[in-house]
């Protein structure tokens, strides 16, 4: 009877701590679109930052472009490093102890606070390479933000692809790398677009790396890769922050919120086409 | 004509020994069955003649020629071409049965459509599968049954021209008539290559093959003819094994 009373009580904890879980998300995103919503217009979203102090009319379309250039800019060179190093550690690492030690780095950079990688950014590529406040050197900030968490993932898709399948095609005479190119990268081709995809949200929404790297307060659309930019989560602080506009703050979130919701959905879509397949 | 002469073949994990002073000649265009209780060393016999044992951590001593030449002399991707392999478990590639064919003649730089084409069609037909698929080249291979899987994955492995067909326990998973319509194939198979199959079926091994051999503990116990080794075994742990005492 004791055990019978036990499960139910952990029951009511686990949908009690769901039901919890889901009114937090649902209050968020409630509250910003409440807020927001009276914000969005054309020109909100299609329009340059204009007003005195700069900002408390106009649109966001500088910091949206910017946030998406930020965000293909950080997957392109974290996608690179992370495939090859998740690569690496599957097919070609013989030896447990480098496999460990490059787990560990990852695991090391994957702890490191945001802003310290910002300051780093900025050190590194902005001061010492010259690559000022640009576009550039933030990508590259937010790309080393997101690399561990894309290796991780696809270190993990790589090892679940079926290990007989590798062998035939070993047994077929055919190279590691054709086997890696033709058979291994297309059989996980959606599972790891899709978590490049999630890790691009991620690294969009991030406000710290790009404050020293990449943003200038109402910068336009970047021209070039060495342009400053605008972020939509650096407009909203700045605007929250210098007390600019409450109102187009939460514009602000809304849009980026919104953003982030289509990348997540596309990214959901990708890995079921992934399980159709199968 | 022996096609592989192999000498004091000895095969381990670490050092874990599975295999020991295996000496055995392989006729070339003949069906040679291994036989043997579970956990003999066939399949890991099997997988050290195209040096497949090497991607799964093993090693070994003792000389496997090829054609006279030893096939650590070979290229290991040219040794794999020459000699391949079918596992146990059908493993078709999540590709259309098109693309299941034309992968590894892709990798040896046969570009031409029509040319792949060609090579599609006479592997499917070679394994028995062409008038059940070819309509539908496009399908996708993991849609086909386990036994139109193993024939498929027998069409891939021709489809590099290999002299010699390794194939272990391919009917393990199969029905009574799928496996009928492998050993038929195979029958026929033995005019164009030399076939090398582990079996745990005796009957299969009585029905199909030219020269049998039976391995205990690692072992080469008895190797000759099949009808000889099963009318008239002359070691006394083959009699045995064949009259149904060792699991």
């Amino acid at each position: 009877m004791s055990e019978k009373i036990k499960d139910s009580i952990f029951k009511i904890w686990l949908t009690m701590s769901t039901l919890v879980l889901f009114i937090i998300v649902v209050y968020i995103f409630g509250y910003i679109f409440k807020n927001g919503f009276d914000s969005i217009n054309l020109e909100f979203i299609f329009g340059n930052p204009k007003g005195m102090p700069l900002g408390s009319e106009g649109g966001v379309f500088p910091a949206i472009i910017g946030s998406l250039l930020l965000m293909v800019i950080a997957c392109i060179f974290a996608s690179i490093l992370a495939i090859s190093t998740a690569i690496y550690t599957v097919f070609y690492c013989n030896v447990k102890k480098i496999e460990n030690i490059v787990h560990l780095i990852i695991q090391c950079m994957a702890g490191v606070p945001s802003i310290v990688l910002g300051l780093f950014g900025y050190t590194l590529l902005v001061m010492y390479l010259k690559l000022g406040r640009s576009l550039l050197s933030g990508g590259i900030t937010l790309g080393i933000m997101i690399f561990p968490y894309i290796q991780v993932r696809v270190e993990k898709i790589l090892r679940e692809v079926d290990k007989s399948i590798i062998e035939s095609s070993y047994a077929l005479g055919v190279s590691k790398v054709y086997t890696i190119f033709k058979l291994i990268l297309p059989l996980c081709k959606s599972d790891i677009i899709s978590t490049i995809t999630l890790a691009g949200g991620f690294a969009m929404g991030a406000a710290a790396p790009i404050v020293l790297t990449a943003a200038v307060i109402f910068a336009p659309v970047p021209r070039s890769l060495s342009s400053p930019v605008m972020a939509l989560p650096f407009h909203l602080y700045i605007l929250t922050g210098e007390g600019i506009s409450l109102e187009k703050s939460y514009g602000t979130a809304l849009i980026l919120i919104v953003i982030l919701l289509i990348i997540n959905f596309i990214s959901m879509l990708l890995g079921m086409k992934r399980k159709e397949h199968n | 004509m022996d096609i592989l002469k192999i000498k004091d073949l000895s095969v381990g994990y670490g050092d874990k020994k599975i295999l020991k002073d295996l000496s055995i000649n392989i006729k070339k265009n003949k069906i040679t069955s291994i036989i043997g209780p579970s956990g003999c060393g066939k399949s890991t016999f099997l997988t050290t003649l195209n040096l497949m044992i090497e991607e799964n951590g093993g090693n070994f001593t003792g000389e496997i020629l090829f054609e006279d030449k030893n096939i650590l002399s070979y290229r290991k991707d040219d040794i794999r071409k020459k000699i391949g392999i079918v596992f146990q478990k059908p493993a078709p590639f999540p590709f259309s049965i098109y693309k299941n064919l034309t992968y590894a003649p892709r990798y040896y730089g046969i570009k031409d459509k029509k040319e792949l084409d060609s090579i599609v069609d006479k592997t499917l037909k070679m394994a028995g599968l062409f008038h059940e698929t070819h309509e539908d080249l496009n399908m996708s291979a993991m849609k086909l049954s386990g036994g139109q899987q193993q024939r498929l994955c027998i069409a891939r492995a021709l489809t590099v021209d290999p002299e010699i067909l390794l194939l272990d326990e391919p009917c393990s998973a199969l029905d009574i008539k799928n496996t009928a319509n492998i050993e038929e194939m195979l029958l026929n198979f033995s005019k164009d290559y030399t076939i090398i199959i582990v079996t745990h079926n005796l009957s299969q091994a009585k029905r199909i093959s030219d020269y049998t051999a039976f391995m205990l503990d690692g072992e080469l116990v008895e190797f000759g003819e099949t009808k000889e080794m099963f009318n008239n075994p002359k070691d006394k742990r083959t009699k045995e094994y064949i009259e149904g005492i060792y699991g």
